[in-house]
């Protein structure tokens, strides 16, 4: 495999966030779908995942349940805390105004 | 909600570790599993899909410290570990680990003992309401050179009338009063107040009323308050008692109070209250009684002096006064209650604070060799990469234990301390029964033993925390002969001989006062053969003072013929008892009466012998009296 884009500091925090923000999801599930709606430019490791997730569920941002998936395996699914969609909002928020201010920087300069 | 929701995880990563850990486990198995499939999926064998998923995930064990770091609970692991660590470590060598904790114990114990008295007695602000604001009113007598002068029914009316520092003032007095008429006569302890006395003291009863401005009036019916005690022992609590007649010194007098269990006033203990009834029309020098008062806010006891000061000139309008020379001496109430005993109670709390330092001091003498000797295991440690504030947190938690463990120890000391000396109940000590350990006092114990574990913890860590290479190629041979370790502890051995040296003088200097008092002539000998008692006879029953005299005789009389008995003798006063007794002239005897009492005294070697001093004759006594204007 190759190495992943080494992704910028602070935001594995908002990808977890929003990928669960639809519905709960499996460690698994997250790095696949991160993976996947990147098409493959972004891949979390698991060895900087599964930290990102307890340390998000200390925060009681997310929340963890253990739940059987299609295949009828149990899994720990996790989901946004209402406190978590409020950090969900506000980290959204400070990555948009960064991102404009990278791109114009970028266009401008 | 967020802070309760955190705090929930934080407790359940903390106490329900196993489960925590079994699920971090089964989450990151569900996801190797999930690579693996994937892997078999996209054409491998079983074998090499796991080979190839074990790969890419790399050490599981490595995310699962980092998960539980995330979690937090490592640094509160660690204190554990240190903990066990600590305990396994300290009971390994007992015999230094008793060895410490009692010397240790010893320390603390007679620390917090000493600590609850000069707490209890010096400390802890007085029972009353805002007592800072409360005063004892005293004079200075230069003219007749007396420090500290009290009260009288002229100063008392002066300043009461025209006071401005004051919220108000109020005059108390000891008196011991017989009750009859109610059960077994008895004599007890009772406490003369003004009627202004109780109400600044903020004292309210629990039932009835307090004295009024009438009750306090000479010559009016007499109104006495009982305490909670007596009213408990004497009257089996009964509601009914307010309004009930009582004979007080042969006196009708109403009860018309209840003070509360919590009423305390200064060293007294008395039983009944009565309105001290100062005579208004009193228009000489007389000093019979205390006067309190309570400041009014912001008034400070400069500025109570003043005012005493401006009243003094309306005082010496009084004849008699004027020599005096009277000047204001206000001082805090607490005062009235610790005496002279602040100075001694401090000098024995510093003395047991040096034997402290020396019980420090030996134990880190001790602690000290022993870490020399795990100076090999230290450098073992450090090399397999324990970091220095590592192996000194380490040390350091042991000490602190075995401070801990002192002071647990040390409170059951100071607990059979405080036990003895409520027992012995030495009659100079004041407020016995506000000593004992209380939270205070524990804190104190608390803060003493971490602050002892931390000084002796503290040497060791200094001298060992870098452990050197030289301790591990010394392969195991004691290091203790370096002439470096050696220096500490001499510097030890040296404070702790000084200090012992300190002790000694002290306690030397001690035991000389004591064999001195011990040497002072009291006057009289065999006091183990002299048996005393208390008798009155109320004023109400004799009137004249020759019959009362009388009386006394065949009191004395009756007691002679009893077996055992050799001598008999009555006096107004014991020498040495203790007993502040303001009333010695209470009983006039003609002159012949008194001789023969004398003779008796005598007898029973109870006066003092006066060789060296001159007899005064009777009419000189005269004389003088009648010059001082007392006669």
């Amino acid at each position: 495999m190759s190495r992943p884009t080494d992704l910028v500091q602070g935001t594995l925090d908002l990808l977890i966030l929003r990928t669960i923000s639809l519905e709960p999801k499996h460690g698994w599930a997250i790095s696949k779908r991160i993976q996947q709606v990147s098409r493959d430019t972004l891949q979390v490791q698991q060895g900087s995942l599964y930290p990102a997730l307890h340390r998000l569920e200390q925060q009681a941002w997310i929340k963890a349940e253990w739940r059987p998936t299609e295949t009828g395996r149990m899994a720990k699914f996790y989901s946004l805390t209402e406190a978590g969609g409020k950090q969900l909002e506000k980290e959204l928020e400070s990555w948009t105004r960064l991102s404009t201010a990278i791109n114009l920087v970028i266009q401008e300069a | 909600m967020r802070a309760v929701d955190k705090l929930r995880l934080r407790l359940r990563s903390l106490l329900r570790r196993g489960r925590v850990e079994d699920e971090l486990e089964a989450e990151l198995r569900f996801h190797l599993d999930q690579l693996i499939d994937e892997n078999i999926a996209s054409g491998m064998t079983p074998e090499e899909a796991r080979a190839a998923a074990l790969r890419t995930i790399g050490g599981i064990a490595r995310f699962q410290e980092e998960c539980r770091d995330m979690r937090r609970v490592n640094l509160i692991e660690d204190l554990w570990k240190d903990i066990r660590h600590a305990a396994r470590v300290l009971g390994r060598g007992p015999s230094f680990t008793i060895i410490a904790v009692l010397t240790l114990a010893l320390g603390i114990g007679g620390t917090t003992a000493i600590f609850s008295v000069v707490y209890g007695v010096l400390l802890k602000p007085l029972p009353f309401s805002e007592p800072e604001r409360l005063v004892g009113l005293y004079h200075r007598g230069p003219g007749v050179n007396l420090p500290v002068m009290n009260q009288g029914p002229a100063t008392y009316f002066i300043y009461r009338d025209n006071q401005r520092a004051f919220e108000d003032i109020g005059a108390w007095d000891r008196q011991e009063v017989s009750i009859t008429g109610r059960g077994e006569p008895e004599q007890i302890q009772a406490l003369a107040v003004t009627d202004g006395t109780l109400p600044l003291l903020r004292v309210q009863p629990i039932l009835g009323r307090l004295f009024s401005k009438e009750d306090d009036k000479r010559g009016n019916p007499l109104r006495v308050i009982l305490t909670y005690g007596y009213w408990q022992r004497k009257f089996a609590a009964a509601r009914d008692i307010i309004g009930e007649p009582l004979q007080v010194d042969g006196k009708p007098a109403t009860v018309v109070g209840i003070l509360p269990a919590s009423f305390k006033f200064l060293h007294t203990e008395p039983a009944l209250l009565l309105p001290l009834q100062p005579d208004r029309a009193a228009n000489w020098v007389s000093f019979g009684f205390q006067v309190l008062g309570r400041l009014r806010p912001g008034v400070t006891i400069g500025d109570a002096n003043a005012d005493v000061a401006r009243m003094i000139p309306i005082v010496e309008q009084v004849p008699g006064f004027k020599k005096l020379r009277l000047e204001p001496n206000i001082r805090p109430l607490e005062q009235d209650v610790i005496g002279n005993l602040g100075p001694v109670l401090w000098i024995l709390f510093g003395t047991v604070g040096i034997v402290l330092l020396i019980a420090c001091a030996n134990v880190a003498n001790l602690f000290l060799v022993r870490t020399e000797g795990r100076q090999q295991e230290f450098a073992v440690r450090a090399a397999l990469g324990a970091s220095r504030r590592r192996i000194a947190r380490e040390l350091l938690t042991e000490s602190l234990m075995l401070g801990l463990a002192g002071g647990v120890v040390g409170l059951l000391f100071a607990r059979a301390g405080i036990g003895l000396l409520r027992r012995l109940a030495p009659a100079t000590l004041p407020r016995l029964d506000e000593i004992g350990i209380d939270p205070v006092v524990l804190l104190f114990t608390l803060a003493i033993s971490l602050v002892t574990g931390i000084l002796f913890g503290l040497i060791p860590v200094m001298r060992f925390g870098t452990p050197s290479a030289g301790a591990l190629k010394e392969g195991g041979r004691p290091a203790s002969d370096a002439p470096v370790r050696q220096r500490t502890r001499n510097t030890l051995v040296v404070a702790e001989v000084a200090m012992a040296l300190v002790l000694l003088v002290v306690s030397g200097l001690m035991i000389r006062t004591f064999v001195a008092m011990r040497q002072v002539q009291p006057g009289f000998v065999s006091p183990e053969q002299v048996q005393t008692f208390r008798i009155e006879i109320p004023e109400a029953l004799i009137e004249d003072g020759v019959e009362m005299t009388r009386a006394f005789e065949q009191i004395a009389q009756r007691l002679r013929p009893v077996p055992g008995v050799v001598s008999v003798g009555l006096s107004s006063s014991i020498t040495m008892d203790g007993e502040d007794n303001t009333r010695k002239t209470k009983v006039v005897l003609p002159i012949r009466d008194y001789e023969k009492l004398l003779e008796d005294l005598h007898d029973l070697a109870v006066v003092a012998e006066r060789k060296c001093e001159e007899s005064i004759p009777f009419e000189d006594i005269e004389k003088r009296l009648k010059h001082d204007g007392l006669l």
